[in-house]
């Protein structure tokens, strides 16, 4: 069984998500993706991404991270930062 | 269509949906060209706070009830403009149901912290005046169903612990509100409450909201309890559009009682004030229950009449007895057939008849030979029964009768006559009554960071979407061929704050307004009126001969794109990223549309820019 890297997990269960709330295809998330690169990224759908992935992850973010974390990859450190240990 | 079904083969059958899930799923069922059976219904939303975000969980919703919902979410806050003109969004939407959702707290900070004497039953009542206004508005031009959401008790009330103890409280108030909003719209036809109150009780009022979310975005539900939300309210719109049921036909076996007549005989049947009887005669008086609205009860089961009636009759545990029953159907016969002749012989059509059966073979065998018959997702466990009756929606009798709407034709006629002038005067009144004061005056170092953010942040009502940068902004404030003017607004309930920024720039005898933007809880107002008037006039003292705004459009600015030739601007030309550029000679008379509006005082900060 091959060893899947922990951070492949997380870019792709993030990509995934991404996908449903904006109705993109998953593979067209670049890795400096960011709400002001991607249309369908606005602050209605920011904050359904940022639920979305706390019920995916099972986490809770700070108010202050729900505003902030607007790029896929301060959404990826953020994410590992949890998911590791 | 079989929405189960339909998740299964998305994936997401085997759990709950996520929110994740609603998204996507909202997004396939509302596909152009998707295969369906649903009911389209076009549904509107006016709101105190922000509802978009429940879109995607009452799409989900709403297909469940066999809705296909399209929404149209009004402007933030916005009732009476929405409602009294015939020109809005939402009357072009032309809605097939309208939903009205004005939470007290929305309309006054104070709500649920202070206890001035009376002051919650002002609020209540201020709110009550203003929704009952809404509705006589729209029902005067449409005939389409309103829901009415009543008030919701809130997580803080002000007297704490005791307040339910004290005669005039915030938690007395609400529920006298609650009745009078009930009664003043039984007078409006086609119109009903929605039990927001209710459903915040019944999910717990504790963990309804979510401070995040409600802090970041005014958004007044918690991710976790949307989809709850979205049940009860695609429930609420089905029942006003699909018509009740008239007729509940029952199975006998394992449904009226446990075990098989046929096989166990009278004496073995479970029926009785013992489990598992009890279930069973529980859900006799939940059946019952339904009779005492004028639903009718009908029995067809594959079984001997004779044995049927020895049971109807001699049974001692029975509740349920021949007089109870209209119709009964007790033979061989596939129970499609006898729907049928149960639907002929009450002279109602098989769609007025909902069947109860614990059976999932006849459950199919109806579904393929008599789908019009409405069937419950009766579970496998009797102790949910009474639930599943209860949940399945078929009877919640509140769709518009046949009489309903000729009073709707009656009240509209009636209405025109005085349409008009009421709902001219509707508007206008709203917002005199809004107490409003504008403080106009020159961006400084005091507020050019909120100025900042606007200028930044703001995506709608954004003429040009120029970011400028804070320097930007200061570098314009100290540049003698530079006006900065801002607006903060207040009106009888408190501080809007810093809502709107206009930066000017002079260009020989032009005076080019580079950056028009405002904050979207000021919509609605005319303040962009006042903001627009100030600038002219500052520019006509500098002896500028032309007043100039610029419109480019992006994906979220629509909303100005009219706003210069609504105002008497000329169109001038076109200019860069598809942009078109406005002005008006400010030698001749302004444009009639341009002046400072009636609703609002004007107040001048020390400085304002010349």
């Amino acid at each position: 069984m091959n060893h899947i890297p922990m951070a492949d997990t997380v870019s792709h269960r993030l990509r995934e998500v991404m996908a449903s709330v904006f109705g993109i295809d998953p593979a067209s998330i670049a890795p400096d993706a960011s709400s002001a690169l991607i249309a369908e990224w606005d602050s209605v759908r920011h904050l359904q991404l940022m639920l979305a992935l706390e019920e995916e992850f099972q986490i809770q973010f700070e108010a202050d991270e729900l505003v902030g974390l607007r790029s896929v990859d301060l959404i990826e450190a953020r994410l590992r930062g949890t998911q590791s240990e | 269509m079989n929405l189960e079904a339909f998740l299964t083969e998305a994936g997401t059958g085997q759990r709950p949906l996520r929110a994740a899930d609603y998204a996507r799923v909202a997004r396939e069922l509302s596909r152009e060209g998707f295969d369906h059976d649903l009911r389209p219904l076009r549904a509107a939303l006016l709101s105190s706070c922000s509802f978009q975000f429940a879109e995607p969980f009452l799409v989900v919703e709403g297909a469940r009830r066999g809705l296909q919902l399209r929404t149209f979410f009004g402007p933030f806050n916005q009732f009476e403009q929405q409602v009294s003109d015939p020109r809005s969004a939402l009357h072009r939407f032309e809605s097939e149901a309208l939903v009205l959702f004005m939470r007290p707290e929305d309309l006054d900070p104070d709500f649920g912290f202070r206890s001035a004497h009376g002051s919650h039953s002002e609020v209540l009542a201020s709110a009550v005046d203003r929704l009952v206004s809404c509705v006589e508005n729209y029902r005067s031009r449409s005939a389409a169903p309103v829901l009415v959401a009543n008030f919701a008790v809130p997580q803080r009330v002000p007297l704490g612990l005791f307040d339910a103890n004290v005669s005039d409280s915030l938690t007395h108030a609400l529920a006298e509100a609650n009745h009078g909003l009930r009664s003043r719209l039984a007078d409006i036809p086609g119109t009903v409450v929605w039990d927001y109150a209710g459903l915040v009780r019944d999910a717990g009022t504790s963990t309804w909201t979510d401070p995040r979310m409600w802090a970041l975005a005014r958004v007044p539900v918690s991710a976790e309890r949307q989809p709850t939300l979205a049940r009860h309210l695609a429930r609420t719109l089905a029942a006003v559009t699909f018509p009740p049921a008239k007729c509940l036909v029952l199975d006998l076996d394992n449904t009226l009682w446990g075990g098989v007549i046929g096989d166990d005989g009278i004496d073995g049947i479970q029926l009785g004030d013992d489990y598992p009887g009890s279930v069973f005669k529980a859900f006799q008086r939940a059946v019952l229950g339904l009779t005492d609205r004028g639903i009718l009860l009908a029995v067809v089961s594959k079984n001997y009449q004779s044995v049927v009636d020895q049971v109807l009759r001699a049974h001692p545990e029975m509740l349920i007895r021949p007089e109870h029953l209209s119709a009964m159907r007790v033979n061989w016969q596939p129970k499609s057939t006898n729907l049928r002749e149960i639907a002929a012989e009450l002279n109602i059509g098989a769609d007025a008849l909902v069947h109860f059966d614990d059976s999932p073979v006849e459950r199919g065998e109806i579904a393929a030979n008599a789908p019009e018959v409405r069937l419950v997702d009766v579970p496998a466990d009797p102790l949910g029964y009474e639930r599943a009756l209860h949940e399945c929606g078929y009877f919640d009798m509140v769709a518009v009768s046949q009489e309903d709407r000729q009073r709707v034709q009656m009240y509209r006629a009636q209405k025109t006559r005085d349409d008009v002038r009421a709902s001219s005067g509707t508007v206008e009144e709203f917002l005199a009554g809004l107490d409003m004061i504008a403080e106009i005056g020159a961006v400084d170092s005091a507020n050019i960071g909120r100025v900042a953010q606007l200028v930044g942040k703001t995506n709608q009502f954004n003429l040009t979407t120029r970011r400028h940068s804070q320097a930007d902004i200061a570098r314009m404030c100290s540049d003698a061929d530079h006006s900065t003017m801002y607006i903060r607004l207040r009106d009888r309930f408190g501080d809007l704050g810093l809502i709107a920024v206009g930066l000017v720039s002079y260009q020989g005898t032009d005076a080019v307004i580079d950056t028009l933007v405002m904050s979207c809880r000021a919509m609605g107002r005319q303040v962009e009126i006042a903001l627009l008037w100030e600038i002219a006039e500052a520019a006509r003292s500098r002896g500028c001969l032309r007043l100039i705004g610029d419109y480019v459009p992006t994906a979220r600015n629509g909303i100005v794109s009219e706003l210069y030739p609504s105002l008497g601007f000329s169109r001038i030309g076109a200019i860069d990223n598809g942009g078109e550029r406005f002005g008006f000679n400010l030698a001749d008379l302004p444009p009639a549309a341009l002046k400072w509006p009636d609703s609002i005082r004007r107040e001048t900060a020390l400085s304002v820019a010349g």
